[in-house]
């Protein structure tokens, strides 16, 4: 009995994959609203901003969990048709904003200007709607979709 | 250290390094996975024309026992796609299949580009046979 089989990596992939999804909504959720209280209380907002990065880093490292075992399920294949398709398309966007802007922060750390920030932020906001996109079409495919 | 004491590139630098490592990752992730394909490990495609010609549907047709090693390998290699039983998960059910035991097996065999990886690297052909016996059963049900 083989224990490296497709089922195996698609429970690994449906336990690994949730983890940068909430983390990457979590991240843009702190840092939105590091930027929006940043007037009133400069301290709070860069609490906020401390834990949007060392989340949205965590997101970035456990994405390739999930892409990974993503990949063993599906036999390598990136592209596709139909429900998988629409799920990859959606998800390698999302991937390669997750790291960029998880680099950019590790590599700008507490030195980031305001209005880059501000950019970041709106980056991470387009790079979460895909990943949402992303998990809904996953959904699409669990239910029968191909 | 603290973290204002920390020194490194400019924004714009970072954003380059960034936007580069992540497009490296994401090329590495798409050429290491065409490789694999390529390769046939894992679940991907094989040359199913490089393997050993295989009877597919035996003349006394598939027996109980084989049915049942299908079943095993089924749990294994298809279920999580399919569904436990055969009834659709990530892929389409099973029991309303129109497809016949000969193009079940070449299926297994060779996959459905796009959609379905091959298993010919995976199963060994009476493996292969027994899990398209399994596949067959299920029809109708």
């Amino acid at each position: 009995m083989q224990l490296f089989t497709p089922k195996f990596w698609a429970d690994v992939h449906g336990g690994s994959t949730h983890f940068p999804i909430a983390l990457l909504v979590a991240a843009t959720v702190f840092d939105l609203a590091a930027l929006l209280i940043r007037a009133r209380s400069e301290e709070r907002a860069r609490d906020l901003q401390s834990a949007g990065f060392y989340t949205l880093l965590m997101g970035a490292l456990v994405s390739f969990a999930a892409v990974l075992s993503g990949l063993l399920v599906v036999g390598w294949e990136t592209l596709g048709s139909g429900a998988l398709g629409l799920h990859h398309r959606y998800v390698w966007p999302a991937f390669g904003l997750l790291i960029a802007i998880a680099i950019w922060r590790l590599l700008v750390r507490n030195r980031a200007s305001q209005p880059s920030l501000a950019t970041c932020v709106a980056v991470e906001i387009v790079a979460t709607v895909l990943m949402l996109l992303s998990g809904y079409q996953g959904g699409v495919l669990l239910q029968g979709g191909a | 250290m603290s973290p204002e004491a920390r020194t490194g590139p400019s924004e714009g630098r970072a954003a380059l390094i960034a936007a580069v490592a992540s497009l490296t990752i994401l090329g590495l992730t798409f050429g290491v996975s065409a490789l694999m394909r390529g390769a046939g490990i894992g679940a991907g495609p094989t040359p199913i024309a490089s393997r050993p010609a295989e009877p597919t549907s035996p003349a006394d047709g598939p027996s109980a026992v084989d049915i049942a090693a299908g079943k095993t390998h089924f749990a294994e290699q298809c279920s999580s796609c399919h569904g436990d039983a055969g009834a659709g998960g990530y892929a389409p059910n099973l029991h309303k299949s129109p497809l016949d035991l000969a193009r079940i097996t070449a299926i297994i065999q060779k996959g459905v580009p796009g959609k379905m990886p091959a298993f010919a690297s995976k199963l060994s052909p009476a493996a292969v046979s027994q899990t398209a016996a399994y596949v067959d059963s299920l029809r109708g049900h």
